[in-house]
């Protein structure tokens, strides 16, 4: 067996068997240079446990074992069973369903506000309506929009809309002006009907954007019920 | 693999022992230590199994690495071959301190030292350095007359 530093190494520690162990140490009894390396390994081993053996029986530092122990008392909490790309997955969907929702929800009262908005924009002055009835000059300008009714009414552009305006009739029966606003747009009785709550009605040829034909219903002396028919 | 708690705490001395091979005073150590098992436990699900001491080494020599790369901030020390040349002419005194001694071995050296310091046998060293038990033979025995050298 040839001596080599390991083998002497091995020897002191205690890492041969018992026949490796008598034949190295005869050897090692009639060498001095494995003599001095046996003394060298002892010496070592002897500061290397001195120096770094207490750390395996010692307690660790208390933040050490809190590190550990806080985590998994935190783990015992059920949502953190729920793997981290899991939880943030669902954190996201939340929060975009949310999103979603509030902007559908918002262009669905949007949608109905520009209808109005675009309405009255194009059509109407708010401020200036009520007083329209009694402010132009024109003997043919007969409706102005009542805007509570216009707020109320308003549904979709591709149904027909309720809207309740005054009506006066034209010394000219045949010919009727609307007035939205500033806008004045003409109006032809195209037929005279009564509906089926026994209210005089009359069906106008629109030239009004987008729409076709008004029905006109007598609701008392002042007002009528208007429907914009696209 | 989950890793459970108890196996987590057992592995503590181990891993304070491993990190005086790179820190060389206890309190760096311990701070390095709990890094360690901060980021072991925040990366839990990347633990395949086999030996959580070894997981645990690999994950600070990274730290160790990590932190060395940071152009500022508090690292923890690790003494590279040059430093170690540097204090080559400073040794001719007798060091009786063994902080002093490891500074002048290379970091392999330290780790094998400590971990046999600790206690553990070849075989110990080998599966939790992940390198062949011959292999840590050679270099426990070589790194141990460098030791005593300085030393005396």
């Amino acid at each position: 067996m040839e001596l080599t530093d390991e083998i002497i190494m091995a020897f002191v520690d205690g890492d041969l068997d018992f026949s490796e162990y008598q034949t190295v140490a005869k050897l090692i009894d009639n060498d001095n240079d494995a003599l001095k390396k046996v003394e060298v390994y002892k010496k070592s081993k002897k500061l290397l446990y001195e120096e770094f053996g207490h750390l395996r029986d010692k307690k660790p530092p208390k933040f050490l074992v809190d590190t550990v122990q806080k985590h998994f008392k935190k783990k015992s909490n059920i949502l953190y069973f729920i793997p981290r790309e899991q939880l943030l997955s669902m954190a996201a969907t939340l929060f975009i369903g949310l999103f979603v929702g509030i902007f559908v929800m918002d262009l669905t009262n949007t949608r109905d506000d520009n209808l109005l908005l675009d309405q009255s924009a194009r059509h109407v002055s708010p401020t200036n309506n009520t007083n329209n009835t009694n402010n132009t000059n024109d003997t043919h300008s007969i409706f102005s929009i009542n805007i509570d009714g216009l707020k109320s009414g308003f549904t979709r552009l591709s149904l027909i809309t309720e809207l309740t305006i005054k009506l006066q009739d034209s010394p000219d029966a045949q010919r009727y002006n609307i007035t939205i606003g500033e806008d004045k747009f003409p109006l032809i009785i195209a037929a005279n009907f009564i509906d089926s709550k026994g209210r005089e009605c009359k069906i106008l040829n629109s030239k009004i954007k987008d729409i076709d034909y008004i029905s006109a219903c007598q609701m008392n002396n002042e007002h009528w019920e208007i429907k914009f028919i696209e | 693999m989950p890793i459970i708690e108890e196996e987590l705490l057992i592995i503590i001395p181990e891993l304070r022992v491993f990190a005086r091979s790179r820190c060389l005073n206890q309190p760096d150590a311990d701070d390095l230590a709990q890094k360690t098992l901060l980021r072991m436990l925040e990366n839990d699900h990347l633990f395949q199994g086999g030996k959580l001491i070894a997981w645990g080494i690999t994950i600070m020599k990274n730290i160790i690495i990590d932190d060395a790369r940071k152009a500022s901030g508090k690292t923890f020390t690790d003494i590279d071959e040059e430093a170690i040349l540097s204090h080559k002419d400073d040794t001719l005194f007798e060091i009786k301190d063994m902080n002093e001694a490891l500074k002048q071995l290379n970091k392999k050296c330290r780790e094998v030292l400590v971990l046999f310091g600790f206690g553990h046998t070849y075989e110990e060293i080998s599966s939790t350095l992940n390198i062949e038990k011959g292999t840590v033979m050679s270099r426990l025995s070589r790194c141990r007359q460098q030791l005593m050298q300085v030393m005396n």
